[in-house]
């Protein structure tokens, strides 16, 4: 039976943006893995600090190209990094 | 690949942090004193010469030369606004095209439209307005369009404010 609670109450990390979308990421953990500040991390995508602790805390969902630009820096797929909340 | 593989691309990719420059929002403020300046100079600069030559409202070429006035200071603003977006990011963006939405447009409308509705469907609603108001019906109009405006702007205002706020 699908767990109809929210999903940041089932998964860390995900939430129901406005027309209930939600995605799941583990962009943080990857990060601290490699020791890098958010604003390393913001440098390196070129975006700004609060768009990567929005990503963090699943608050922002990226775009495809952004997407792809973490993936290609972590030298790993999207799917890899993001999954999304049925 | 190990982490030590991905680390030495990083100086590479690294870009100064995208943030909205200071020379932009100066260029804003000097742009906004310019314009405002300008715009009130060419109305009462056109004031004085109509009230001199004895013209009439109706007769005067004011609102030619204010439009053609608003037509040229679109040619910065413009050019401000692309310079404004490029130097954002998609997060950013992001904010703004859901404040035009949802503020701008649905919210500031369901506010709007009660004020509008009494108006366009009783007249009498409307003429007491303005014979209570002591304004012509051109000045209501110019009324209309500026609460209008006034209400996009406060609801994509308080929208952007609010998103921001769900997103930090």
């Amino acid at each position: 039976m699908k767990d109809k609670r929210p999903c940041h109450l089932v998964k860390e990390g995900c939430h129901y943006g406005l027309l209930g979308t939600a995605m799941k990421n583990r962009l943080k953990v990857m990060r601290a893995e490699r020791n890098w500040s958010q604003a390393d991390l913001a440098d390196a995508l070129d975006v700004s600090r609060q768009t990567i602790n929005a990503l963090e805390t699943g608050k922002y969902d990226p775009s495809l190209p952004l997407a792809f630009k973490i993936a290609r820096l972590f030298a790993l797929t999207i799917e890899d990094i993001f999954e999304d909340v049925p | 690949m190990t982490n030590d593989t991905i680390r030495p691309a990083f100086p590479d990719a690294r870009v100064k942090n995208r943030k909205v420059k200071k020379s932009v929002w100066l260029l804003a403020i000097l742009g906004l004193i310019v314009l405002g300046f300008g715009a009130g100079f060419v109305g009462a600069t056109i004031g004085y010469i109509d009230g001199r030559a004895g013209r009439s409202f109706a007769d005067s070429r004011m609102p030619w030369i204010l439009m053609a006035f608003a037509l040229v200071s679109m040619v910065p603003t413009l050019w401000w606004c692309a310079k404004y977006w490029k130097s954002i990011d998609e997060m950013a963006r992001r904010a703004h095209l859901d404040a035009f939405f949802w503020g701008g447009g649905v919210i500031s409308w369901a506010v709007f439209l009660p004020f509008i509705t009494p108006m366009v469907a009783f007249s009498e609603f409307k003429l007491n307005l303005i014979e209570s108001l002591k304004i012509s019906s051109t000045h209501a109009f110019g009324l209309g369009a500026a609460v209008a405006i006034a209400t996009t702007l406060l609801g994509y205002g308080l929208f952007w404010l609010f998103w921001w706020a769900k997103k930090r």
